[in-house]
């Protein structure tokens, strides 16, 4: 399970959250919400362990996530919002690191990227050539094959067209099912069962 | 195909396919050798005597300019969030990348250098002492560098603090790195700076990995 | 005694203690350095080459060994910020740098006072001024690093790194620095390496660096104190303690 517990995040002397607290619990999707500026990438990047909050902690099963990162970082599938991978390199190539990186099957690569509708061309050619959409979805491919428990995503349904937001979603709602974590920012309200935070009245 | 193969497969298709990342380092290191005669009598003994100096601070100079491109991608694509959030060790990934950049550009320098010091007028020997520091040292400079980069990987304007931080770092490389070949050059022998610059960058090469790990993981933002 | 050490590291917990300790550390230096001075230009004789030009030893000579104790307890401390994640440790390294720069600034231009009476000039590249000039950069690298980040802490940490780097490289620079002087030039004469020196003239020299440190200790003080007032200006112990 992941906690927050008592999070304040500060922006030079500004405080820009909190202290926020939230339990978010296995086979629960939470969509945090708020307008721009409001600190979602920040306490996106406190929960993925890229920055430490200035009061407060963040805990997976009960471990402060600074304290004891390998746990965290075990059962973690983070992809940030400017996530696209190397303009130089193929769709293929791309996934196929990302995925050893982070200690998933490689060879899956080029099945996943179907699955996430890149076909043909798109996949052998660097990805400075592909549009924002599909760059997007080379980026959220990896769910595809991600044995990872927990699911960091920050405003992935940006540049995404309806029916892609949709079956992400249904992806979302399914990990859920099956026990996952989903943590979500998004502008848009989303189309399934989520618990909602408004990061603008915590 | 192992984490350590992907990493080293990836390093190897960006040399590849950015060549200019390292062509252009390697024109700046060209211009600022035959720059220096322009200030000089060219005739003159002193541009032989000074030789191993400019050579060597230019394969200095190169080698800062070339550091932002260790880091520069990966933190704008999201490649590092990646790597800072994976199980994998992070040093791996810097060792790769530290690997990497040495064989590719390393090499370059190492070839230009003693053909650089030739035109200067330096004994064949002494070139090829030349070639072995340049060689040797380019791996330590790289490794200083790569800490650096990584300390301001998170900064606006890092490139001229990188300058800044590492020039003093780098004074026992470019002193024993040049001095051989200065010794040799002048009829000495010249095998025990050669050996200081290679331990120096053994040494800096060990410790730079995880340093640089450190110092990602404190200046991500 | 973990946890007794970790209490006494707590920011509130130090500015009572550290301020205690500023002012024993600074009357102590006070006293030490007007007896060591006193001692070096009015009791310890003339030398015999250099006559009273070498007196200026007695702020030269401590100030060039706090350029490199400060920079050695910086280094320390950067380790301690780095591993245990200290808030105290951090502090200290951020307050150190600029205090060693300014001595190692005071020994270079001491020096090269001394050297223009010695030499008839400003400037050799004598192998420890050079070396105290390379020390210098890294001083400045330290401190341009903390500065160039937003977050405080951050740029603390930061300059923890290179602070242990650089700790790396210190012996190194100076020893490579003397390579190089050995292979460039024949015969200087290092004013330095003064193969013995009388009982007169040393015991003002060790008074004054006694002077110096305890000096660097009081100022490593007051500056961590004025650190810990401007991080921590939005917590109510602050408020409680200046009211």
């Amino acid at each position: 399970m992941l906690q927050f517990d008592s999070i304040v995040l500060r922006r030079g002397r500004k405080t820009l959250l909190g202290p926020l607290s939230a339990d978010l619990p296995p086979g629960s999707v939470t969509h945090l919400q708020g307008p721009n500026g409001v600190g979602k990438t920040t306490l996106i990047h406190a929960l993925v362990g890229l920055r430490e909050p200035d009061a407060g902690q963040v805990r997976w099963n009960g471990d402060d996530i600074f304290e004891r990162p390998e746990s965290l970082r075990r059962v973690l599938c983070y992809v940030a919002h400017d996530a696209t991978g190397n303009a130089a390199l193929t769709a293929v190539e791309a996934l196929r690191f990302t995925l050893a990186v982070t200690g998933e099957e490689a060879d899956a690569a080029t099945d996943a990227l179907r699955e996430f509708g890149l076909t043909g061309r798109s996949l052998t050619q660097p990805l400075r050539t592909l549009s924002a959409g599909q760059q997007r979805r080379v980026a959220l491919a990896r769910l595809a094959v991600s044995k990872a428990a927990l699911w960091v995503l920050d405003e992935p349904l940006n540049a995404l067209d309806a029916a892609s937001r949709d079956a992400l979603c249904q992806r979302f709602a399914q990990h859920a099912q099956a026990g996952g974590t989903v943590v979500v920012t998004s502008h848009q309200p989303l189309p399934i069962d989520a618990h909602c935070i408004d990061l603008a009245a915590a | 195909m192992g984490i350590w193969g992907a990493v080293w497969t990836r390093e190897w298709q960006l040399l590849f396919r950015q060549r200019q990342d390292l062509l252009q380092p390697l024109t700046y290191f060209t211009m600022v050798v035959m720059i220096v005669p322009l200030g000089v009598d060219p005739a003159d003994a002193v541009l032989t005597l000074v030789a191993p100096a400019i050579v060597w601070i230019a394969v200095v100079l190169a080698v800062v300019l070339s550091l932002d491109r260790l880091f520069r991608d990966d933190a704008r694509d999201g490649t590092l969030a990646v790597l800072l959030t994976a199980p994998t060790p992070l040093w791996w990934v810097l060792l790769a990348k530290l690997g990497a950049h040495w064989l590719g550009l390393g090499s370059l320098l190492a070839i230009a250098a003693p053909i650089a010091g030739a035109a200067y007028g330096l004994s064949l020997a002494a070139a090829g002492v030349l070639f072995v520091t340049v060689i040797a040292g380019t791996l330590g400079l790289m490794a200083l560098g790569l800490v650096a980069g990584a300390l301001t990987v998170g900064l606006r304007n890092g490139g001229v603090l990188v300058a800044i931080i590492l020039l003093p770092l780098y004074v026992p490389l470019l002193v024993f790195g040049a001095g051989a070949v200065a010794a040799v050059q002048s009829g000495f022998p010249g095998a025990g700076p050669v050996y200081f610059t290679a331990a120096l960058s053994m040494l800096y090469a060990t410790l730079a990995p995880p340093l640089a790990a450190v110092a990602l993981r404190l200046s991500y933002d | 005694m973990w946890t007794w050490f970790h209490r006494l590291a707590s920011p509130p917990t130090f500015y009572r203690w550290g301020g205690t300790l500023q002012v024993i550390f600074g009357v102590a230096a006070a006293a030490l350095i007007v007896v060591g001075t006193y001692g070096g230009l009015v009791l310890a004789p003339a030398d015999y080459q250099q006559g009273d030009a070498f007196r200026i030893i007695y702020v030269h000579v401590p100030s060039a060994w706090l350029s490199l104790l400060v920079y050695t307890t910086m280094a320390v401390a950067g380790g301690v910020a780095l591993i245990w994640r200290m808030k105290l440790a951090e502090l200290f390294v951020v307050a150190a740098a600029p205090i060693g720069a300014a001595f190692t600034a005071l020994a270079l231009v001491t020096g090269m006072l001394w050297g223009e009476p010695m030499w008839g000039t400003y400037w050799v590249w004598d192998a420890r001024l050079t070396s105290e000039l390379v020390l210098l950069f890294l001083y400045l690298g330290v401190i341009a690093l903390n500065g160039a980040f937003e977050d405080p802490r951050r740029g603390a940490r930061a300059a923890a790194v290179l602070a242990l780097i650089g700790v790396v490289n210190v012996p190194i620079i100076h020893y490579s620095v003397e390579w190089w002087n050995s292979l460039h030039q024949g015969a200087t004469v290092t004013k330095f390496d003064s193969p013995s020196i009388s009982m007169d003239m040393l015991w003002p020299l060790l008074v004054n660096a006694l002077g110096f440190t305890f000096y660097y200790c009081a100022m490593q003080c007051m500056r961590m104190r004025a650190l810990v007032l401007s991080r921590e200006r939005d917590a109510r112990w602050i408020r409680e303690a200046v009211a």
